[in-house]
This record gives C-alpha cells, sequence and structure tokens, in this order.
C-alpha cells in the first residue's frame, strides 16, 4: 500500500514538475530520461526477468527511430503510423533474430548480441539509398497526434510520461501473468523451467520479440523528437549505456530500469560544466554505485 | 518494511538530480539577469562557442574557442560595445548529435546566450537547428558544410564558410583543368562530411571530363590500417588519388600508400591546411590541397591575423582558427549594428554585405548563406604550404 502511494506522489510530482521548472532546458532533460526509461526497461525486461545479457540492444532502438524516421520524411506517413510501424517492424526483426541468437547460452549469446548491434550499424552507416549513409536523417517531423502538433517540449514531456506509464503498468501487468512466472522459473534455473513443462525457447523468443519492440517505440520517439537521426547514436556504446542503466538501477525489479535512465541521463548534464572532469567523474559515480550496491540501486539481495 | 525504502529513495534521489538540475540551470540564467531575450543593461554580454571540446574531435573544438576567443579579446580591448565586455561560454557537444542538441538546449535555455558559434560537423550543427531556431537563438556555424545547413525557412541559422558543392568544384577544377590529371581514384571517409565531399568532387572530376577510376570509403574511427583500400586503389594505376579526409587519416593515408610503391599524386581538402599535417614532413611532401585560409597570402587582414594568433597562443594559427574567428566576428558586427539582443544581432547579422574578414569578404545570400569566398590552391613544398602555380 505504502508502495503504491510512494509512485502516486512520484507521478504526481513529475505531473506538476513543468510547472515549478520553467527551463526547457530542465524539461528536455526529462524526455530524454522518459525515452530512455523505455528503453532500459525493454532490456530490463531480458535481463533481469529472463537472464538473457544483450549487449547490442541499441540496435534495436536504432532500428524503430530508423523506420519511423523514413517512413514519416519520405513516406510521408502520419506520426501514429511511423510509430505503429517502428514498433512492429523491430519486434519482427527482434522474432528473426532471437531464434538464430537464442541457440547461444550465456557469454557466447552477449557476444552475438553485440556483434548483432555492429552489423546493424554497419548497416545504417552504408545502406545509402534507403538511410542516407552517413548524413543521417534530419528534418524528423514533430510528433502528431490527432492533429495537435507537439512542438513544445512540455508538450512532448506529458506525451513520453503519459507513456511510460503506461509501459509501466502494461509490464506489471506482465511480470504477474503466468508469462512472467514463466520468465522467472527460465531466469532461476532453465532446467528445472523445462522439466515442469515451461517452452523456455518459445517464452525466450516471446521475450526477445516484446523486448525489441519497445525498444522499437522507444526509438520511434526518439527520432521524433530529436528531429535528427544519424547512425553515431545507435553504437555498441549506447548499448553498453543501457545495459548500464538496467544494471545501475536493479535488473530484476520493475522500476529498476527507470531510475536507472533518470540517474544516467541526468548525471551527464549535471556534470557537463565541469567538461574535461566530466566522463571522468561520471565513470567514478557509476563504480561507486555498482561497489555499493551490486545488485543495482533498487534491487534485492541475492536470495 | 523493508521493501519500501527502495522507493522512497529512489523518489528522493531522482527529485534531488531534477532539482540540482532546475537550481542549475535557473542559476545559470539569473547570472547576468534576464531580459526580453538578452542580457541586461550591465555586465558582459555572453556568446557561446559549442564543437567538440573533449572526445575525438577536441582539437577542432580547441581550434574554435581559440579563433573566437582572439575576436572577442580584440573587440574588448577596442571597448566592447558600448563599454560592455563580451564573454565566452564553451559548449561541449563530443560531436554527438545527441549532446549537440542538448548543448543547444541549454544554451537557448540560457536568456544570458545572445548567440552561437558552432557546431563543428554538419550532423551535430543539424541536431542543433532546430531547437535554435525554435528558441530563437542566432546560430552561425564556422565549418558544417553539408548544401542542407541553410535554409530560407531557418531564419536564425547562419554559415561563414563554404559548402562542399563550391570546395568540390574548386578542387576538381584543380585536379583537372590546372594539373591535367585523367584518371582519378578517390579515397575517403564514409561519415557525413567525407561523403558529401567525394560525391562533390566526382561529380564536377567527370564533369571537367576525367575519369574516375576508383571510388572507395573507409570507415570513421580510429582506424589505423588503410592497405585494403589501398590495394584496390592501386590496381586501378590512377595517376591522382583524391582524400575526402581529415588530416589525421590523411597522413596515414599517404604514408601507407608510399610504403605500397604508389607512384600517383594526392590530393586532399582544406582539413589538410593544419600545422599538424606538415608536421608530418617528408611523408606529405607534394601533397595538393585547398583551403580558405593561406597564412603567407599577401593580404594585410591575413597577416595581421597570422600575427596577433601567434603572439596570443604561441602557435600558428590554422585553417579552423581562421573560420572560427570570421564567425566570431560576424557576430561581433551583429552585435555592434544591432544591439546585444537575439532578434538584434540576427537581423543586423542578416544585413551583412561585404564584411571584411580574414578568409575574404562576408556577404550572406537569401539563405544566410556565405558562398563567396576565394579558395588557394596549394602544394606542400619544403615542409611549408605554398600557392600552387
Amino acid at each position: 500500500m505504502k508502495k503504491k502511494l510512494a509512485l502516486a506522489l512520484l507521478l504526481l510530482l513529475f505531473l506538476l514538475l513543468p510547472f515549478v521548472i520553467t527551463s526547457s532546458y530542465v524539461i528536455r532533460i526529462g524526455v530524454i530520461s522518459c525515452i530512455f526509461s523505455i528503453l532500459a526497461l525493454s532490456l530490463g525486461m531480458l535481463v533481469g526477468q529472463i537472464k538473457l545479457v544483450s549487449a547490442g540492444h541499441a540496435a534495436f532502438f536504432g532500428i524503430g527511430a530508423y523506420t519511423s524516421a523514413l517512413l514519416t520524411t519520405r513516406v510521408e506517413l502520419p506520426f501514429l503510423g511511423g510509430l505503429v510501424s517502428a514498433i512492429l517492424l523491430t519486434a519482427l526483426i527482434g522474432f528473426l533474430f532471437s531464434i538464430p541468437i537464442l541457440k547461444l547460452k550465456g557469454h557466447y549469446l552477449s557476444v552475438g548480441t553485440l556483434a548483432f548491434g555492429i552489423v546493424v550499424q554497419v548497416i545504417m552507416l552504408n545502406w545509402e539509398s534507403v538511410t542516407n549513409g552517413p548524413n543521417g536523417v534530419p528534418g524528423v517531423p514533430f510528433p502528431s497526434l490527432f492533429g495537435a502538433e507537439l512542438d513544445s517540449d512540455v508538450k512532448m514531456y506529458y506525451f513520453v510520461l503519459v507513456l511510460l506509464v503506461l509501459v509501466l503498468l502494461g509490464l506489471s501487468r506482465l511480470y504477474r501473468s503466468p508469462i512472467g512466472r514463466a520468465f522467472n522459473y527460465i531466469r532461476e534455473d532453465e532446467v528445472a523451467a523445462s522439466t515442469i513443462g515451461i517452452r523456455v525457447v518459445r517464452y525466450k523468443v516471446l521475450g526477445f520479440t516484446l523486448s525489441a519492440g519497445l525498444a522499437g517505440l522507444a526509438g520511434s520517439l526518439f527520432a521524433h523528437y530529436m528531429a535528427f537521426i544519424n547512425y553515431d547514436t545507435f553504437s555498441p556504446m549506447e548499448s553498453f549505456m543501457v545495459l548500464a542503466m538496467v544494471v545501475v538501477g536493479g535488473m530484476s525489479t520493475l522500476m529498476g530500469p527507470v531510475l536507472g535512465a533518470f540517474i544516467l541521463s541526468t548525471l551527464p548534464e549535471l556534470l557537463r560544466d565541469l567538461s574535461d572532469y566530466r566522463m571522468l567523474l561520471y565513470g567514478v559515480i557509476l563504480v561507486l554505485i555498482l561497489l555499493l550496491r551490486p545488485q543495482g540501486i533498487l534491487g534485492k539481495k541475492a536470495s | 518494511m523493508k521493501k519500501k525504502w527502495p522507493f522512497a529513495s529512489s523518489a528522493l534521489v531522482a527529485l534531488s538530480l531534477l532539482v540540482l538540475a532546475g537550481c542549475g540551470s535557473q542559476k545559470a540564467a539569473s547570472d547576468t539577469g534576464s531580459g526580453q531575450g538578452g542580457s541586461s543593461d550591465k555586465g558582459d554580454i555572453v556568446i557561446a562557442v559549442a564543437g567538440p571540446m573533449s572526445g575525438d574531435g577536441a582539437e577542432y573544438g580547441k581550434a574554435f574557442q581559440e579563433g573566437a576567443e582572439l575576436a572577442v579579446s580584440q573587440f574588448n580591448e577596442k571597448g566592447g560595445y558600448e563599454g560592455r565586455k563580451v564573454k565566452i561560454v564553451l559548449g561541449d557537444d563530443k560531436n554527438d548529435p545527441k549532446e549537440a542538441a542538448n548543448v543547444a538546449q541549454k544554451l537557448s535555455s540560457d536568456e544570458s546566450v545572445v548567440a552561437v558559434i558552432g557546431h563543428w560537423s554538419s550532423s551535430a550543427t543539424f541536431a542543433g537547428i532546430p531547437i535554435y531556431n525554435r528558441s530563437k537563438v542566432p546560430m552561425i556555424t564556422p565549418t558544417a558544410s553539408h548544401p542542407d545547413i541553410t535554409k530560407k525557412e531557418n531564419e536564425w541559422i547562419f554559415r561563414s564558410s563554404t559548402t562542399q558543392d563550391l570546395e568540390g568544384k574548386n578542387l576538381a577544377d584543380y585536379a583537372v583543368n590546372k594539373l591535367k590529371h585523367k584518371n582519378i581514384a578517390v579515397l575517403y571517409v564514409n561519415s557525413d562530411w567525407g561523403k558529401s565531399n567525394a560525391t562533390s568532387f566526382k561529380k564536377y572530376a567527370e564533369e571537367f571530363g576525367a575519369n574516375v577510376v576508383g571510388y572507395e570509403s573507409y570507415p570513421p574511427g580510429q582506424s589505423i590500417d588503410y592497405t585494403a583500400a589501398l590495394t584496390k586503389v592501386k590496381g586501378l594505376n590512377p595517376d591522382l588519388i583524391y582524400l575526402g579526409s581529415l588530416y589525421n587519416e590523411g597522413v596515414l593515408i599517404i604514408k601507407q600508400a608510399k610504403e605500397m610503391g604508389i607512384q600517383a599524386e594526392f590530393m586532399g581538402a582544406s582539413p589538410f591546411a593544419s600545422d599538424g599535417f606538415l608536421q608530418a614532413k617528408d611523408v606529405v611532401e607534394g601533397v595538393r590541397l585547398d583551403s580558405l585560409f593561406y597564412p603567407e597570402a599577401d593580404n594585410e587582414r591575413v597577416k595581421k591575423f597570422v600575427a596577433d594568433f601567434k603572439q596570443k597562443y604561441a602557435h600558428d594559427g590554422g585553417y579552423f582558427n581562421a573560420l572560427a574567428y570570421d564567425a566570431t566576428t560576424a557576430v561581433l558586427e551583429g552585435i555592434k549594428n544591432g544591439g546585444p539582443t537575439r532578434q538584434g544581432i540576427r537581423d543586423a547579422m542578416a544585413k551583412i554585405n561585404g564584411l571584411p574578414v580574414v578568409t575574404g569578404e562576408i556577404k550572406f545570400d537569401d539563405k544566410r548563406d556565405d558562398i563567396n569566398k576565394p579558395y588557394y590552391n596549394l602544394v606542400v613544398e619544403n615542409g611549408k604550404f605554398v600557392i600552387a602555380k
């Protein structure tokens, strides 16, 4: 009960934020944090719930961003069309990719996903007729919902905040459903899970597909908010960044990835004025968090 | 009991971070007092220099900073604007579009910043443009050369450099019409800059009647081995190899090509016009390039800039220093004629027509693009850049 109350209060605070702070810079960090929360949640489903450590998640983020950006700029689809296509296409690619990759286990799987991330980035860079190569896609339109354009940071902030809450509600339902329980059985012991009749591969494929689709959603939001994307953003570095968000926040909890995303999106901005030492401090803080709470900030002690 | 704390603490952490961020930016905004999109009547006038101050392109960010600071210090010595001094704040975009957008928003949200000089690469500039335009902050890029950077409807965006199209045309003319090369191989870095650079060179070289026998790219980043691409090029037997590369890659490519026994002449673009390139001594002997800035040019403004720069920084000013100096000069001219407000600077800058600067004269067309700077065709001789005969 208290937990629910705390969450409701937190949500209220975030809803009131634009009334308290008028700086569009702070609101922007809020928007970016929400988008990355959705991305981190999608990876949290794999890493935290099923124990599939993917090190190429920026690939799905990028596929979603490119799909949405290209469809809205070249085919002139409306924003919602781009968003839905991004989710579906990314989920499809996640599904197709998961079938061969899930034959691998543990570290091998991580290396496989890392390779996938690199391959996707190289395709973004080199498939010029489609992705416009290194020049990226400029002029991605702002999201518009039923004729109303979300042309300010505040409008965008509410939009992504609502989406984040919806994603959280959906995931919390999912994790408590039979599917979520099956995920957790697989996480704890794959062999035991299959002996009690859980079809391990099937659930892993499902998890991968859902996770990819969710990353595609985040990618689409990112593209429309930034108005410009290029291959730079969807690098292996970004994949590790998202992984760090999940780990720092606490991978096996629902809210962990969200907290991680907020911390890791806000921290570099707070340190911005320290230019040369910025990334150094950032690294030190990360190491400290993981030393003090190896299970992540919200993580439960390992049983 | 135990379970509640994580959430309470997470709420606290997230909130305190946001509040901190809020205070930070609020404080920045109130540093000089805020007026209508400009600073108060006293105190310094703040302009921003945005570019890669850390990371891979840090030397270019530093070049921006030096060029801009020189222009500003001269402006301040002459009395500034009605006795008020101009101050520079830096925005580090790490040459990453995502960072660039955050920097752009940060600078735009800071009411005291009246103009932005930056960014360095076209992709970082593309990321910043929508934000500057929405926030009505005049931005001038000294170096971003993609043709689509300036658009008629982007009223707040200026460029005081050149475009790939112009440079490609000049280099092709240099290679084909002046040096009479017939078979040319093009090798370029697959980045936003490298690609448009090579595309435009190839287009004009073919127009002038040369054969582009090879057209190869290599991936951007810290690669050090170009032999694969060079082996391909060697088999084509070109008499000129054109490099759409930054200077550090260029030096490595030329060195490896010479080690492989490639006899062709080499040509590069303006990024080669830097001190770092000449430090490769014998390797770069005879390499051809072009530049908007030539330190030995027989021109009073260039001579003055070279001397002033050397005096202030104890090393020679290069191409990017000069471009940043010129872009800053345009902004300062905007302050002088339009007053230290965003709107005033923008309107005054748009009227600039024939402002003498180091790299020629700034004339903005209807897209606020500056498209009439003369190129110097150069060649490295005895470890120095000299004008090609």
